[in-house]
C-alpha cells in the first residue's frame, strides 16, 4: 500500500509544516469560536503538534439523527486510504488554505505531496506508475475534500477527467509519457472545454487546430480553466 | 493540458478532437486570474493560443473524436460530484446540529426552537434518502454499470440540495454563519458553482427528460 499510515506520517513529518503557523492558526480559531472548538471532534491524532481540525468535523454517529444510511459501500482498505486522506488534509491542506484563498492558486508543492501520498489518479495502474485503484479510491478522496471544504486543490479535473481520457483514449506513447508523471504530481493536467461563447454547449467551441504536416497548429482562447 | 479544438468545422459534434498542449509551448499565453465569487485558491483563468504548433501525435484518439471522448467518463464525473456534494451537505447538517445545541437565545438552545427542529429534520430526511440512491450509484459506477440518466439525476439533486442545505444550516448559524472562519460560510460560497460546472442543472434535467420521452 503507497498511502499507509507510516509512509505519510514520513511523508508529512519531511514537509515540515510551520508549527508556529499552525498554532497561531489554532489559536486564532479558539478566539474568534471559543465555543464551538471543543465541539469539533479531532479524527486522529495528528503527527505533530497540536493542530486544530478547523474545517472538520466528525464522521456522522449512527445514533446522530442527520446519519447516513450504514455504509457498505467501502472495505478496509479503503477505510485506511480515507485516514491517509484525513490525515493528509489535516496536516497539508487545511492549516494553508486561507493564505491560499489570498494567493488565488494552491502551491505547486501540494501536487507533489499529493503524489507521493498516493492520492492522484487512484485508477491509474501500476503499469503507469499508479496505484491501480478502483473507483472507490476516488469517491473517498473528493468525500474527505468536501467534508473539509477543501475547494482549492483541483485534483479532479487532474485524476477524474485528463488521467482518464488519457489513459482511457490515448497512444501508448502518451500514456507512458504522462501517466507517471500525472501520478507523481511532476505534472498537473488541465482541461480545456469552455470558451467565452460555448459552455454547456461543446459543439458551438471556436478553438481550431488545422494540420500542417505533422503538426497541428491550434489558434483561440479558452475560460474558467483551473490547473492552467 | 487536455484542449477540445475544431478540427473540421463543418463536422459539428464530430469535428472536435482532443489535443494535449504543453503549457511551455510557444504561442501559449494565460491571462489573469479570473475574479470569482469562491473557490478562492483556484487558478482559474483564461487561456489564449495564438499558433500553437503541437505534433499530431499529441492527439488523444482518432481525428473527430473529442465529444464522444468527453461523453465516455460524464457518468463518472457526475458521480463524483454528487459524492461530493452530498458528503459536503452531511458535514453542514452535522455542524449546525452541533452549533444549535450548544448556542443560546432567549434562555435556551436554538436547537430547542421548533424552526430549528423543523429545518434540521427536512434536510435530514433529504440527505438520508438521497444518500441511498448515491451510494447506490456509486456502486454501479464501480462497476461500470451507471448510466447517464442515473448520474444526471444524482448530480441534480445533490446539488440542488446542497444549496438549499448550504443556505439553511448558515442561517441557523446566524451571524457566524456570514463569517468566513466558519465553515459553513465557505460551503455557502464555493458550492455556489457545483449548479453550473460538471453540466447545469438545467442540462441534467434535459438528459434526464430526453431518456423519459424516449419513443
Amino acid at each position: 500500500m503507497r498511502w499507509n499510515r507510516d509512509g505519510l506520517t514520513q511523508h508529512s513529518r519531511a514537509s515540515g509544516i510551520p508549527a508556529a503557523r499552525v498554532a497561531s492558526a489554532a489559536a486564532r480559531h479558539q478566539l474568534t469560536c471559543a465555543s464551538k472548538v471543543d465541539l469539533i471532534e479531532p479524527i486522529d491524532q495528528p503527527t505533530q503538534g497540536d493542530i486544530v481540525n478547523v474545517h472538520h468535523a466528525g464522521q456522522l454517529g449512527l445514533h446522530h439523527p442527520a446519519a447516513i444510511v450504514p455504509r457498505t459501500l467501502f472495505n478496509e482498505e479503503h477505510e485506511m486510504f480515507r485516514d491517509s486522506v484525513r490525515r493528509f488534509i489535516e496536516v497539508e491542506i487545511t492549516p494553508f488554505h486561507e493564505q491560499w484563498e489570498k494567493e488565488g492558486v494552491v502551491p505547486r508543492e501540494l501536487w507533489n505531496k499529493a503524489g507521493a501520498a498516493g492520492l492522484l489518479c487512484c485508477n491509474v495502474p501500476e503499469e503507469y506508475g499508479g496505484p491501480g485503484a478502483d473507483f472507490l479510491y476516488n469517491v473517498v478522496l473528493h468525500e474527505e475534500l468536501a467534508r473539509a471544504v477543501a475547494t482549492g486543490p483541483g485534483f479532479a479535473v487532474h485524476s477524474d477527467m485528463v488521467a482518464n481520457y488519457i489513459y482511457k483514449f490515448g497512444s501508448e506513447q502518451q500514456k507512458q509519457h504522462w501517466l507517471p508523471r500525472m501520478v507523481s504530481g511532476e505534472s498537473i493536467g488541465a482541461l480545456g472545454l469552455t470558451e467565452p461563447n460555448a459552455g454547456s454547449d461543446l459543439k458551438a467551441i471556436k478553438t481550431r487546430a488545422v494540420r500542417d504536416g505533422d503538426n497541428y497548429v491550434i489558434s483561440g482562447q479558452k475560460v474558467y480553466i483551473s490547473n492552467g | 493540458m487536455v484542449l477540445a479544438c475544431k478540427t473540421d468545422p463543418a463536422a459539428g459534434a464530430r469535428g472536435i478532437s482532443f489535443i494535449i498542449v504543453e503549457t511551455d509551448r510557444e504561442g501559449f499565453e494565460r491571462g489573469r486570474n479570473l475574479e470569482k465569487i469562491g473557490l478562492k485558491a483556484q487558478d482559474t483563468s483564461e487561456l489564449f493560443f495564438d499558433n500553437v504548433r503541437v505534433p499530431v501525435n499529441n492527439r488523444i484518439g482518432e481525428e473527430g473524436a473529442g465529444f464522444s471522448i468527453a461523453m465516455h467518463n460524464l457518468a463518472h464525473e457526475r458521480i463524483t460530484i454528487a459524492a461530493s456534494a452530498l458528503t459536503q451537505a452531511e458535514a453542514a447538517l452535522e455542524w449546525t446540529c452541533e452549533y444549535t445545541r450548544e448556542r443560546k437565545a432567549f434562555g435556551q438552545a436554538i436547537a430547542d426552537f421548533q424552526n430549528t427542529r423543523f429545518k434540521l429534520a427536512q434536510m435530514a430526511s433529504e440527505i438520508r434518502s438521497l444518500r441511498v440512491f448515491i451510494d447506490e450509484c456509486i456502486r454501479l459506477a464501480t462497476a461500470e454499470k451507471l448510466d447517464g440518466t442515473d448520474a444526471a439525476m444524482a448530480k441534480l439533486l445533490t446539488t440542488e440540495l446542497l444549496g438549499r442545505v448550504a443556505d439553511d444550516c448558515l442561517q441557523l448559524f446566524g451571524g457566524y454563519g456570514y463569517m468566513l472562519e466558519y465553515p459553513i460560510a465557505r460551503v455557502y460560497i464555493d458550492c455556489r458553482y457545483r449548479r453550473i460546472a460538471g453540466g447545469s442543472s438545467e442540462i441534467m434535467k434535459e438528459i434526464i427528460s430526453r431518456d423519459l420521452l424516449r419513443e
